[in-house]
């Protein structure tokens, strides 16, 4: 079986803002975390994927499909669910209503699943959406995206504006989820501890252009967090820097290619494993730094 | 297919309420004026319950949910243009349950009955503002085509009026001729309009 999502030289042209070139996969039975800054272009991919915005240019293929694929766009939308940071329900209709109206659309809508997450999620079925909070309507997104035995999870920036236990909860029902080795998510966020801790792959963008899409080990594996005295600052070492901070005592960076920055530093540098925050973080403001 | 029809009535129930307060009033307003009443009262009840779905379908996103849905973007059309007539329905049974009521009260108002040219009427003139108003909504979203609806219907109203003075000119022609012409020009329009919807709502952005 091919690759559950496959984006490749995607562009889309904005007035002020341009997508350029976005190329990743993503593999049955794995969780990839969509990561960049506020504008970096996430939710534009997401819409792109989602068919609710036209591309200008590369290919989308989900389940090997292409997504714009008029024929098999009712196939293709069965088998994804969608979570939408912000809230797409039609707010005059209790929950139990909205369900109603969406469920007879799932071809393999399983009603035992969506109650078993009302219960689990304290949902109240007869309360009108406009009156539940930022979490609730969240996890009412999410127990529709799991009760119609979605293949692949696509969510854009669910947890934002969420408190850390809602958050935990999610990241707890997407571990069960993907348990299933034939299912995949695709997750937006820019509270990358969400990740560090689900994630196995991690694509991150930037600006509207991809910086890197592989596996988080692989990250690890490259990069790190640098500390040291500002003498070992020059222009060989710098080569390896991806974003520096400094202040009066000496600096911390973010280098990649970390096992042949070993070799050239002499003296006292401490090595740090990276958050993907830090990771971000460096890479966001590299123009401003090195 | 119709739970989107479905879902218009479930956002609308209040409309209940409002629906028996706008035929009252168009009841009273139309004492002096005669058999409009019925279609005027219809095609009135039917505008309103119409601006609302639509209006519904425009805020909080919802355009994203129906197009995440396993739904064919032709089928959310589709089913807008059927509602019109699910709405039509409402309208004329909320004008029949009322005037009967009415007349088994004996309430001293000039009622005038529902006819089939009546029904015709109201719908050739749901059907024709419709026709123009459904692809600027599917184009611009609800906001920006309202204004445009606003102007229609007023304006199909005053050459409702004009209408009246050419009744007799319109009389010397069969009656059958007239409103078979006018169900196939409807029919015509109506679907010229909804291929048009299609083709638009395919190609908008969310």
């Amino acid at each position: 079986m091919g690759p559950i999502l496959e984006v490749t030289d995607l562009k889309k042209k904005f007035k002020d803002f341009a997508l350029k070139d976005i190329s990743f996969t993503l593999e049955r039975g794995y969780i990839m975390g969509f990561i960049g800054p506020n504008g970096a272009g996430k939710t534009t991919t997401i819409k792109l994927i989602m068919n609710l915005l036209k591309k200008d240019g590369g290919e989308i293929k989900i389940f090997g499909i292409k997504n714009d694929d008029e024929k098999y766009s009712v196939d293709i939308k069965n088998k994804i669910g969608f979570v939408f940071g912000e809230n797409i329900f039609y707010e005059e209709l209790t929950v139990e209503e909205m369900k109603g109206v969406i469920a007879s659309y799932y071809r393999n809508w399983d009603e035992g699943t969506f109650n078993k997450y009302m219960r689990e999620f304290s949902l109240p079925l007869k309360k009108r959406i406009k009156e539940l909070s930022k979490g609730m309507k969240m996890k009412f997104a999410l127990a529709i995206a799991l009760s119609h035995n979605a293949e692949l999870l696509i969510m854009d920036e669910p947890t934002s504006g969420l408190d850390p236990i809602v958050r935990s909860e999610l990241l707890e029902v997407l571990t069960e989820y993907i348990q299933d080795e034939n299912k995949s998510v695709f997750f937006s966020t820019h509270i990358t501890s969400d990740l560090d801790k689900i994630a196995d792959y991690i694509t991150f963008i930037n600006d509207g252009s991809l910086v890197f899409s592989c596996s988080k080990e692989d990250i690890f594996e490259k990069y790190a967090l640098v500390k040291g005295p500002k003498e070992i600052l020059n222009s060989q070492t710098k080569q390896y820097f991806i974003g520096i901070k400094e202040n009066k005592f000496g600096f911390e960076a973010l280098i990649a290619d970390k096992n042949n920055f070993k070799k050239i530093v002499k003296g006292e540098v401490i090595f740090e494993k990276p958050t993907l925050e830090d990771v971000m973080f460096y890479f966001t403001r590299r123009k401003n730094n090195v | 297919m119709f739970s989107l029809i479905k879902k218009d009535l479930l956002i609308q129930k209040n409309i209940l309420l409002y629906g028996i307060l706008s035929t009252l009033i168009i009841i009273i307003a139309f004492q002096q004026i005669g058999d409009a009443m019925f279609p005027v009262a219809v095609i009135a009840l039917t505008y309103v319950m119409l601006q609302s779905a639509c209006y519904h379908d425009d805020k909080n996103n919802a355009n994203v949910l129906l197009n995440v849905l396993p739904i064919k973007r032709s089928t959310v059309v589709f089913c807008r243009y059927i509602s019109v007539f699910v709405f039509a329905l409402i309208s004329i049974s909320y004008y029949a349950v009322l005037t009967g009521i009415m007349k088994i009260l004996s309430i001293p108002l000039k009622l005038y009955s529902i006819t089939i040219e009546g029904v015709l009427f109201a719908l050739f003139t749901l059907i024709f503002i419709n026709s123009i108003y459904l692809p600027l909504f599917f184009k611009m979203g609800y906001l920006k085509s309202r204004i445009i609806n606003l102007i229609l219907f007023f304006g199909v109203g005053m050459l409702g009026s004009i209408n009246e003075k050419y009744r007799g000119f319109l009389g010397s022609y069969d009656k059958m001729t007239i409103m078979v012409i006018l169900a196939i020009f409807a029919v015509i329009i109506y679907g010229i309009s909804y291929i048009l919807s299609v083709k638009i709502y395919k190609n908008r952005e969310f």
